[in-house]
């Protein structure tokens, strides 16, 4: 991760100076995607754009949950020479592209000189400035975890296990026994708990190595959190160990878009 | 240019300049933060560095931080959604790089700092207060609270807090930072410069930097003249005025110096109106309060018509017609002394005034105008005493009651003593108007009757209608009655006629 910013950066300071202007299309439906999804977790984000596609990382403010989201140069219409990265309010983008979905083109420009950036789609066009990236707290770096557990799901199971929990409680234990194959959701309340099962059939690939259990907090996963964007159809992969962060990913855009979810454990309090 | 006071913001407590000794017990506390799981209050003046402290701190422990300050909207909900959310979890490099979650580990620490912790309140940060409490009281993570003021915080969230007292960084200990600043950015300097900006920003290490690199701004050496030109606009203290204003300015250069004082016209012509009388004479004096009165009459337009424009009426005449009404200059020392309108918003003073109020049935507004005045002359420094043991029983007051409506200090005998006799008396008239009560009702058990009674009590009203309705207040009226007499002077209360 950390090495490929690097480059990412390099790249990108290198690209800035040599191009002028420098122009992207992409469908809007994908675009809507992207920024759906980064809104869960935060109010602004630095964007990737060119030649690569484009790649978004960004933590929240508290530093508990990230997104990285990267989508390939196939799901633009067209891609430019070189990479520019600009700071974006998630906000204020997401209105203005609300004028435009489904397979609607929308074209970003870069215009370094005044930092920000031209969208034009179907009869609008709108400059808007960016943000300084600096400006924005950088990711951090994630060392590679050998997950405990993994397992692909459809997330719209998985959305309602997750869902249950919060009906007893703020946070939500993942619980898995190697022996048992099935991963089971667990809401412990004050005075109540709910459990919902993920059984092995439900599961269509995935690996239990070592007996975990974790705890996080409810407030990032739903009611507006991370998994907001998700619904059955989808398929999410999980990975967790115990007392380390919960990975999820999925694909959007035709298998073209990925997206990686990670969330800290909460910090047991009893 | 960047900032110097963050460019040279210590990486390390042990570069923290000043407050050896509170950068001891903060280390402390972060070290035994696992066993004791308290926020600690940093609290003193401000650019002493306790937030540099924090941050210093969490550098020196590789915990991540997270900063939420006055300049952030700070509602219950922002809160919960940023400290909260920080204080409950992990951090994610943290526990991914296997810090653990339980924060046995420093690795997943991250320190939550909440800025200006003083300044959240209740009803204007909504929720704010409560939802800080609530954080520290169940955080998993270290927190931070910063204040300037640590009796402005809630006592909830205090008592939550371990406590570390920030002081004023002396001269001796600024002068060496600025000095070392100098020699980084390759500017000279003369040490008298030096040691004139430390003083001048009496404690204040960050007022100190930054004067610096205002001064030093396009320069590449601070000579003591450049520092005496570069005298920031300092705001003059209330002292100072009423020297100008009382003793030796004349009309236009108190106003001018009324312009520069961080305080409103209201309070301004308070000042000025309570110190007038001590310096002036008695021709000066009639002039002067003519316009004090004008300047009353602005303050009070202010008041109902809202328009703040008025404002500069009230301080034209509150200083330049107060200084235009003196005959020269005046010399020597004065005591100045606060004006006596502070008091009035007094705790104490609304709890007499409302139990005045209520003993008395009449609106606390009767009862702070037209009743307490008169105790206040009938019982100052509790003479007679007999009076002033009457008065305490009659309106159940405690020692600073007392204290407050006679001037008497709180603490002493005979202040003591009052409330005790009255407390004494308050108990015989309640065991008085129990037993004449119940001896009307033949049916109730006389045992049952006690000093007091809940729910007998209402019963007891039914019966004997001239005992009073409120339990609380009703069993002195005995005592009430006399005592209203002589008290009320002629002007007779609601309780009067019950």
């Amino acid at each position: 991760m950390a090495a490929a910013d690097a480059e990412a950066d390099a790249d990108a300071g290198g690209a800035t100076e040599s191009v002028d202007r420098m122009t992207v299309t992409v469908r809007a439906e994908v675009l809507q995607d992207v920024v759906d999804q980064l809104l869960t977790i935060v109010d602004e984000a630095i964007f990737r754009i060119g030649y690569e596609g484009l790649s978004v990382a960004a933590v929240d403010p508290a530093n508990v949950g990230m997104v990285m989201l990267e989508v390939e140069p196939a799901a633009f219409e067209s891609v430019g020479d070189g990479m520019f990265p600009i700071g974006l309010n998630l906000e204020r983008l997401d209105d203005y592209i609300g004028g435009a979905s489904g397979a609607d083109p929308v074209t970003l420009s870069y215009r370094p000189e005044r930092r920000s950036i031209e969208i034009e789609h179907t009869n609008v066009e709108v400059e808007m400035a960016g943000i300084d990236p600096d400006a924005i707290r950088d990711e951090p770096d994630i060392p590679a975890i050998d997950p405990s557990v993994e397992f692909e799901t459809d997330a719209g199971l998985f959305v309602d296990a997750v869902e249950n929990a919060d009906l007893a409680s703020d946070h939500v234990r993942f619980k898995a026994v190697v022996d048992d194959g099935e991963v089971v959701v667990i809401g412990e309340g004050d005075t109540d708990e709910i459990k919902t099962e993920i059984s092995s059939e439900d599961i269509s690939d995935g690996a239990i190595k070592r007996d975990a259990e974790s705890l996080f907090s409810l407030n990032y996963l739903i009611s507006g959190g991370m998994l907001k964007p998700l619904g059955s159809g989808t398929d999410l992969r999980v990975e967790y160990s115990e007392d380390h962060p919960v990975k999820m990913h999925y694909d959007f855009a035709d298998g073209l878009g990925h997206v990686t979810m990670m969330l800290a454990p909460r910090v047991g309090t009893n | 240019m960047a900032d110097w006071t963050e460019r040279y913001r210590p990486t390390s407590l042990s570069e923290l300049r000043g407050n050896d000794k509170a950068a001891g017990k903060l280390q402390e506390w972060a070290d035994t933060w696992d066993d004791h799981r308290e926020a600690v209050v940093l609290h003193g003046s401000p650019g002493v560095g306790k937030t540099s402290a924090a941050h210093a701190l969490a550098n020196d422990m590789g915990w991540e931080t997270m900063e939420l300050n006055a300049s952030d909207k700070r509602t219950g909900d922002v809160i919960e959604q940023f400290a909260g959310r920080a204080a409950r979890n992990a951090t994610l490099a943290g526990s991914a790089a296997g810090g653990g979650a339980a924060g046995g580990d420093t690795e997943s620490r991250q320190l939550v700092i909440l800025d200006e912790a003083d300044n959240i309140h209740g009803n204007y940060d909504r929720g704010g207060k409560s939802a800080i409490t609530k954080l520290v009281k169940e955080s998993g993570q270290p927190i931070v609270l910063i204040a300037n003021e640590y009796y402005d915080m809630s006592r909830g969230l205090r008592n939550a807090c371990q406590e570390i007292e920030f002081r004023d960084v002396g001269a001796r200990s600024i002068v060496p930072v600025l000095r070392d600043i100098c020699r980084r950015e390759e500017i000279e300097f003369e040490s008298d410069a030096l040691q004139r900006i430390a003083e001048r920003n009496k404690g204040d290490l960050r007022g100190a930097v930054n004067d610096l690199q205002a001064i030093a701004e396009g320069r590449d050496a601070v000579t003591l003249d450049d520092v005496v030109t570069g005298d920031r606009d300092k705001s003059m203290g209330i002292f100072p005025f009423l020297d100008a204003v009382l003793k030796e300015q004349g009309a236009e250069e108190a106003l001018q110096s009324a312009y520069s004082v961080d305080e409103t016209p209201d309070d301004l012509t308070k000042w000025v109106e309570d110190n007038m009388l001590t310096v002036y004479d008695a021709d000066e004096a009639t002039r002067a309060y003519d316009f004090l009165a004008n300047a009353d009459v602005w303050l009070g337009r202010v008041r109902a018509s809202q328009n703040y424009s008025y404002w500069r009426y009230a301080t034209d005449n509150a200083a330049a017609g107060v200084a235009a009404a003196r005959d020269g200059e005046k010399g020597g020392w004065t005591r100045w002394g606060r004006p006596q309108f502070w008091p009035s918003s007094d705790k104490t003073a609304d709890e007499v005034v409302r139990k005045v109020a209520a003993a008395e049935g009449c609106s606390m507004d009767i009862a702070r105008r037209r009743v307490l005045p008169f105790l206040e002359a009938m019982t100052h420094h509790c003479k007679p005493k007999e009076l002033t043991i009457r008065m305490a029983a009659a309106y159940d007051m405690d020692e600073a009651e007392v204290s407050f409506v006679t001037g008497s200090g709180e603490s002493t005998n005979k202040v003591q003593g009052i409330v005790e006799a009255a407390q004494a008396r308050r108990e015989e008239a309640m065991e008085e108007h129990a037993e004449g009560a119940f001896a009307g009702v033949p049916t109730r058990e006389s045992d049952d009757a006690g000093a007091d009674g809940g729910a007998g009590g209402d019963e007891r009203d039914a019966a004997a209608p001239t005992a009073a309705a409120d339990d609380a207040t009703g069993s002195s009226d005995a005592t009430d009655d006399g005592n209203d007499a002589d008290s009320d002077d002629g002007q007779s209360g609601l309780g009067d006629f019950v």
